[in-house]
């Protein structure tokens, strides 16, 4: 209590302290003018100074002189000053950033209550028995399980299930598309999400009831509170408005994931009561089978809450024996679902970033050891004076805080703007994106960082500014090579570090850009070039399609055009088993199954390998087709000619070339092609893709084609406008992210290194100028002068390359899990920029030295 | 530096906080206050009043106030607080003790 009345009374003093210093300058000298021998007063200089200090304030003054005076000292070597704060700026900024996205998205708990107990449940991925084949148990769940499950397991709270799919919001200029997840009405009781006007669902509730998102509440009804009780029309339908949900609430996560290619923007609007808005469109829905989040009760592991579930199972499959049904469930903690895919990446680059900052804090070391070997009479001088090493010592860390707080401040101003970035373009992307802020924990840790640069930047040279004893100033007459020796040495290593981190940062962007060019090199099997893709949502009828096939493939330009559910490179997509018909059904094997028009084979540019593909008469009404592809052909059906071969899925009137479906990185899987028009019940309520093949580059095509869209039909939604090339691109996004910060990291670490070499280089150079220019008058050859300066640069470099050759193996040999097989040429090739650098760095100085001229240089001290 | 005013060490805030426990006085009022009661035996040098009282005024022992000394000048005054007064008494106590104790000591070796 005492204690905190003179903390609060200090600090009074410290805010009225030039009234309070005043007033008592002013009362010392009317003591002193009272008294009539005003000698016995005692030195009023000196007892005003102690009347101060009481205060305790006098350690801030000292500071502000410290910062005065590392100001002046940065200001009168301005190019120092912007390398070092400029390269931590980089540094600081590139760490914050990178921290914020693992903070967001991997260490704050999941916006739910209790997000531990959070669970999502699994089914299997086939639910009929397949010749006693494992299953993945990967896929939704059925909903007579979910029912079971929900009955019997005592271990969990609560069970809601759930299905994505888009409604369109009328709107006065045309229908807008928004995802919208059909529920149980459990939903929002199991995540533990109160609403932040009106209410959630409630057991009981009618099935016309929405609860909607806070960006369509602020968008679309101005963020009134009295929004429960309005109706809002999805798709037709009239649904009465609940309530809303916070703007930070996002159920499921990676809705964006679920139907990749069609819900670019990853973020949910709307939830209603399952039984969704039109129950047969989604496969799995109309199978009745439905993703499943669940709450355990508190204290319930994990691993039992799974025993549980298998018991249930097992009763589930026992209660319908006979039959070729199965039962089945996993469960994984809902954090693990979400952020699992990413987790690995972020923590690699977590540390990349680290390895950029670390090689910074030696850069500025580096360039401040370099000023502190031409201040040593300056600082031998201040020690002569009474300065103590302590003195000195805090003088130097005040220098390095004053750089590495530019250096934040100006990291604080790039960490935003590389955040912006990158919730942009990752908002479908990263889950948990829209999480993502620079929020005080980042300007906590960038605080963190700014002092711990500090101190790791400043102790090198504050060491060395301690150790200068008095006596130091009279040998610093001869000269400023005192300290030389051990600066040089700790500079040395220094740069041998720098250059470590460099090529280990260069060699973690080679792999990424590696990895990029044998993607970039996969044959796709297709032609991209020339091509627009868009989707048009919603669903329509087979007429209307082949309607829209034509009319489009008639506009100026345009060769062809045709439509399949989903543009390539998805991963997305129903898969089935098929059988070769009157064969015993023992293993069926499993296809990808897609749905085209007849012109979608054409326009993509798939070659025919046998047979013909479909045309117009393939329709409702004519016998079921199908085409293969190479990849089933040669795993499958290898002994048999293909063509006019009965599947019970159809016959087989052709077969494709193999195009990557899943991704550039991932081999052809075996795939059926339906033709659309004689399955339109299978394709998706979310539309297809209209995939249009022009003659130039068809930008100017999108206004036709959504003319001939309107025309066919005024209710079809076109969005998702890209090129071929763009669909490509996106479908290796996270290469080029990575590439784009590995990159930029290995680029920057590679700045610093250079800037290292020459600095130690350029220096040494400068100290033995005397030396060199002496040889060069006895007669040395001057390109032998320079091949010295040369050596030392590659004997620095090869000590880099040795230490970072061997911290890459270690880091291989550590992280096993890594499995980045790095190869000889890759060690070459790094190792060889790296030396370029070294040559490159060094030129300038040995290019000095042989050219010095000896009389001036000797004339020179 | 080391003065020579014949004070032990401390005992400045004591004897000050003693002088202003009858009434407020201002600086100059305490110096003469102390030289006068100890029958000019204790002679401060004056000046170090100063970082006392500052000591007092960061411990909350006295409180100051603007007044005007009898010669018209501008100067501060300063009061005994309750806590000043708490203190007084702790350290009159503590000094008897000690004083009693080196006594004693002194007389019977």
């Amino acid at each position: 209590m005492s204690f905190l009345l003179e903390t609060l009374r200090r600090a009074w003093y410290l805010i009225n302290r030039r009234r309070f210093e005043d007033s008592l300058r002013r009362e010392m000298e009317a003591h002193r003018a009272m008294m009539a021998e005003p000698s016995g007063f005692g030195n009023t200089l000196r007892l005003r100074e102690e009347a101060r200090d009481v205060w305790g304030w006098r350690w801030l003054d000292d500071v502000e002189r410290d910062f005065r005076f590392a100001w002046r000292m940065l200001r009168r070597t301005p190019g120092v000053a912007c390398i070092a704060v400029v390269s931590l700026a980089l540094a600081t900024g590139a760490t914050t950033a990178i921290f914020s996205v693992v903070n967001g998205v991997l260490l704050q708990p999941l916006p739910f209550m209790e997000p531990d107990r959070l669970v999502q449940v699994f089914g299997r991925s086939w639910r009929e028995d397949r010749g006693g084949q494992p299953d993945s148990l990967d896929g939704p769940v059925g909903s007579a399980e979910l029912e079971q499950f929900a009955l019997q397991a005592g271990s969990f709270e609560g069970f809601a299930g759930y299905a994505v799919t888009t409604v369109h919001l009328g709107g006065a200029d045309g229908p807008e598309r928004l995802t919208a997840v059909a529920a149980d009405l459990s939903l929002f009781e199991v995540l533990g999400v109160p609403a932040v006007a009106g209410r959630t669902f409630r057991t009981g509730d009618p099935p016309d009831v929405a609860v909607i998102g806070a960006r369509l509440w602020r968008e679309r009804f101005g963020g009134t509170t009295a929004i429960s009780g309005q109706s809002v029309r999805l798709d037709g339908r009239s649904f009465t408005i609940l309530g809303v949900v916070p703007e930070r609430f996002q159920f499921p996560y990676r809705a964006a994931s679920l139907l990749p290619g069609a819900l670019p923007e990853g973020r949910t609007d709307v939830w209603v009561p399952l039984p969704p808005l039109r129950l047969a469109a989604d496969g799995s829905l109309r199978r009745g089978r439905v993703n499943v989040v669940a709450r355990l009760k508190p204290g319930v592991a994990v691993p039992s809450a799974q025993a549980e579930l298998n018991v249930v199972a097992r009763r589930v499959e026992e209660a319908s024996a006979g039959t070729r049904l199965r039962a089945g469930a996993r469960i994984v903690p809902l954090a693990a679902v979400v952020v699992g895919p990413i987790r690995a990446s972020l923590w690699l680059l977590s540390a990349a970033v680290g390895l950029v900052l670390l090689a910074a804090c030696a850069n500025v070391a580096n360039v401040l050891l370099a000023r502190m070997t031409v201040r040593f009479r300056e600082m031998a001088t201040r020690a002569a004076l009474g300065a103590s090493g302590d003195r000195l010592l805090r003088q130097l860390l005040v220098e390095s805080l004053l750089i590495s707080a530019l250096g934040a401040l100006a990291g604080a101003a790039l960490a935003r703007w590389a955040i912006g970035l990158l919730t942009t373009l990752g908002a479908a992307k990263i889950p948990r994106a829209h999480e993502i802020a620079l929020d005080w924990r980042a300007f906590a840790f960038l605080l963190a960082v700014c002092v711990g640069t500090a101190v790791v930047v400043g102790l090198a040279p504050a060491l060395v500014a301690s150790r200068i004893g008095p006596g130091a100033v009279t040998r610093s007459m001869a000269g400023y090579g005192v300290a030389g020796g051990r600066i040089g040495r700790l500079r040395d290593g220094l740069v041998i570090v720098e250059v470590a981190l460099a090529f280990i940062l260069a060699l973690g962007a080679g792999l990424v850009v590696r990895e990029l060019v044998r993607l970039e090199n996969v044959p796709v099997g297709m032609n991209t070039e020339n091509v627009l893709t868009l989707h048009l949502t919603p669903r329509t009828t087979a007429h209307e399609y082949q309607e829209i096939e034509t009319r489009v493939s008639r506009l100026p330009g345009v060769r062809t055009a045709g439509l399949a559910q989903l543009v390539p490179l998805q991963n997305w997509g129903w898969t089935g088993d098929f059988a070769i018909r009157n064969q015993p059904r023992q293993d069926r094997p499993v296809a990808g199954l897609r749905y085209v028009t007849p012109g979608y084979f054409r326009t993509i540019g798939m070659p025919l390998l046998e047979g013909r593909t479909f045309s117009g008469a393939d329709t409702a009404g004519s016998r079921p087709v199908v085409v293969v592809n190479d990849t089933l052909v040669r795993r499958y059906l290898q002994d048999r000619d293909p063509v006019g071969l009965e599947l019970d899925r159809g016959v087989i009137v052709g077969v494709v070339g193999d195009i990557r479906n899943t991704g550039l990185g991932q081999p052809p899987e075996p795939e059926i092609y339906y033709p659309a028009a004689q399955n339109l019940a299978m394709v998706s309520d979310i539309g297809m893709s209209l995939i249009v093949r022009a003659a130039t580059p068809p930008a100017g095509l999108v206004e036709p084609v959504r003319a001939v869209v309107r025309g066919v039909n005024p209710n079809l939604a076109v969005f998702n406008v890209r090129t071929m090339e763009q669909v490509v691109a996106d479908s290796l996004w996270e290469l080029y992210l990575y590439r784009w910060l590995t990159g930029s990291f290995a680029l920057l670490a590679l700045s610093l290194a250079a800037i290292g070499l020459y600095g130690v280089i350029s220096f040494g150079v400068t100290a033995r100028i005397r030396e060199f220019a002496v040889r060069l008058a006895l007669g040395a050859e001057p390109s032998r002068v320079a091949r010295q300066v040369f050596a030392r640069a590659w004997w620095l470099t090869a000590a880099g390359l040795a230490a970072g050759v061997t911290m890459a193996l270690a880091l291989t040999l550590l992280l096993p899990a890594l499995q980045v097989p790095i190869g000889l040429p890759m060690y070459a090739f790094t190792a060889g920029l790296l030396l370029i650098l070294a040559i490159v760095s060094s030129a300038f100085p040995a290019l000095r030295v042989a050219r010095v001229n000896p009389a001036s240089a000797l004339r020179h001290e | 530096m080391p003065r020579d005013d014949g004070l032990p060490p401390g005992t400045l805030v004591m004897l000050i906080l003693r002088v202003l426990a009858s009434q407020p006085l201002h600086g100059y009022a305490i110096a003469q206050r102390i030289h006068q009661l100890s029958h000019a035996e204790l002679s401060v040098e004056e000046g170090s009043l100063y970082p006392a009282l500052q000591k007092l005024l960061l411990k909350g022992w006295v409180k100051a106030a603007p007044a005007i000394s009898d010669s018209g000048r501008s100067v501060r005054e300063y009061r005994l607080t309750a806590s000043g007064r708490k203190q007084l008494e702790r350290e009159r106590a503590s000094y008897q003790r000690v004083s009693q104790a080196i006594r004693v000591v002194l007389e019977t070796a």
